[in-house]
């Protein structure tokens, strides 16, 4: 009786260790992207290329922007060309205070996402702030 | 006798004061209660089950063209208002246009900016309602983990027929895997059948937010009498939503339109033609009179001006034959038959 309890014990402790190994398999397997960009009054149009590979399974696209002035359009491309995604801030303030500053967030997630290039462009006029772009892939 | 006279007095008095009391109280009474009937009738409310994360502030966007739905500035949010320790929160409408349009509730984070947006995932932080001056909505949230997901709306079928546009616009059939048939089928049908809702809807925003949504640009062509049919349905409402929508849409000159160019140009060529006509049989008179003789011309003056050939011998102090002869010179000249001839020649 003791034997079996010890027995499954075991077995209970061996898979659970090997789901865990599979798990950090799949996590292993994730490619992050992290990019940060500092505006100082630019108005220069800039293309970020996501380079999704073939076998993608899932892709995370998280872009985090808050600007202290100016017009700042950000908009998110499938490699078709097609607008998957977009949002615009404005700040007329140029305020030094986090409170008076202006906050644009947009959260993608694509399951089998189209291999090939997608791209974040943003639209910057006159922009003081920081856009920070995360991207994961997971095969 | 005196005090009895008092006691009725008094009891005059405190009947008047009793009743003038009565009247104020069920006055007061019934206007506060008509108060809070209109607050009631004319506001946007809700109660919010909310995440520690988020400021207890719920701040009011005015949406004034599709274009700006997801757009954030502090110019754009028009009012705020605190959630109350039970979640709920209020705003009047009595500000509003009288006509139907669009707006955008958020929360912030805290320690974010009041003007903050999130699109997509769990932290979501915005809805959008449809309202006017005399709009009630009363909305309440299911869970705190998302803030306006599978958000209940009362009291306007409008936002309600909206938020399911909004979930088929937004919703999975976005994740589905692009690389098979099932997809593109799923997004034709997705498609069809937002064509089909901004066909049957009769409300005007939750109609076009249908058709904006069901990339009308890419199949214009193939569904061009749909949109004909569309834009004449609606060719009444003259809200900015629509002259944004218009403005999208190839503009084909109207027949009344096409009528007028046409005849401008009929005219414009009937025009050209006669002052050719003119200017050439101008041209031909001033060659001819180029041809006359000084004293021709003289007598040709005289002529213009209606004159008879005894006042034309008077007047060049020449003879009558010799008048004769110098006007019948001038008409072989400028072939023409009399003196009336001559007065049209100048009117050219």
């Amino acid at each position: 009786m003791k034997k079996s309890i010890y027995l499954l014990v075991y077995l209970f402790l061996f898979t659970s260790v090997c789901q865990a190994q599979i798990h950090n398999q799949h996590s292993c397997n994730a490619v992050s992207l992290n990019r940060t960009i500092e505006l100082n009054g630019s108005s220069d149009q800039e293309s970020i290329i996501i380079d999704v590979p073939k076998g993608t399974s899932k892709m995370h696209v998280s872009i985090n922007s808050i600007i202290k002035s100016g017009y700042l359009t950000v908009e998110l491309y499938d490699p078709k060309g097609n607008k998957k995604g977009n949002f615009s801030i404005e700040s007329q303030l140029n305020s030094t205070k986090k409170k008076d500053q202006v906050c644009g967030q947009m959260q993608k997630h694509i399951e089998d996402p189209l291999k090939g290039k997608w791209i974040v462009l943003l639209v910057p006029n006159k922009v003081i702030g920081d856009i920070s772009i995360c991207t994961s892939l997971h095969e | 006798m005196s005090s009895h006279k008092i006691n009725i007095h008094h009891i005059n008095f405190s009947f008047i004061w009793l009743l003038g009391f009565g009247l104020f109280a069920s006055n007061q009474y019934c206007f506060s209660q008509s108060e809070s009937k209109n607050e009631l009738r004319q506001s946007i409310r809700g109660k919010l089950q909310l995440d520690s994360i988020w400021e207890p502030v719920v701040y009011l966007s005015h949406i004034r063209t599709f274009n700006d739905m997801y757009t954030m500035s502090n110019q754009i949010i028009i009012a705020e208002t605190k959630v109350d320790s039970i979640g709920r929160f209020h705003f009047s409408t009595e500000a509003f246009p009288k006509e139907d349009n669009l707006y955008r509730i958020h929360l912030s984070k805290k320690e974010a900016p009041a003007a903050s947006l999130i699109i997509g995932g769990k932290e979501e932080n915005h809805m959008f309602l449809i309202a006017n001056r005399n709009s009630s909505i009363s909305i309440s949230n299911t869970s705190k983990n998302r803030l306006f997901f599978d958000c209940k709306i009362e009291g306007s079928q409008p936002n309600v027929d909206f938020q399911i546009i909004h979930g088929m616009v937004n919703g999975d059939f976005q994740n589905e895997p692009e690389n098979n048939l099932r997809k593109a089928f799923i997004n034709k049908t997705v498609y069809d059948n937002l064509r089909h809702v901004a066909d049957t809807a009769s409300h005007p925003i939750v109609s076009l937010y249908a058709l904006m949504n069901s990339e009308f640009e890419t199949t214009y062509l193939e569904h061009k009498h749909f949109y004909e049919d569309y834009l004449e349905k609606w060719k009444g409402e003259n809200s900015r939503y629509f002259k944004e929508l218009r403005t999208k849409f190839p503009e084909e000159p109207s027949n009344s339109k096409l009528w007028i160019l046409v005849s401008a140009a009929f005219f414009f060529v009937l025009g050209y033609i006669i002052n050719q006509l003119f200017s050439t049989k101008r041209k031909q008179v001033n060659t001819h009179l180029k041809a006359l003789s000084v004293q021709e011309q003289k007598v040709y003056v005289l002529l213009e001006g209606g004159k008879s050939n005894k006042e034309i011998s008077e007047e060049l102090n020449i003879g009558i034959s010799t008048t004769k002869s110098h006007v019948s010179s001038i008409y072989s000249k400028l072939n023409v038959k009399s003196r009336k001839d001559i007065v049209n020649l100048n009117k050219l």
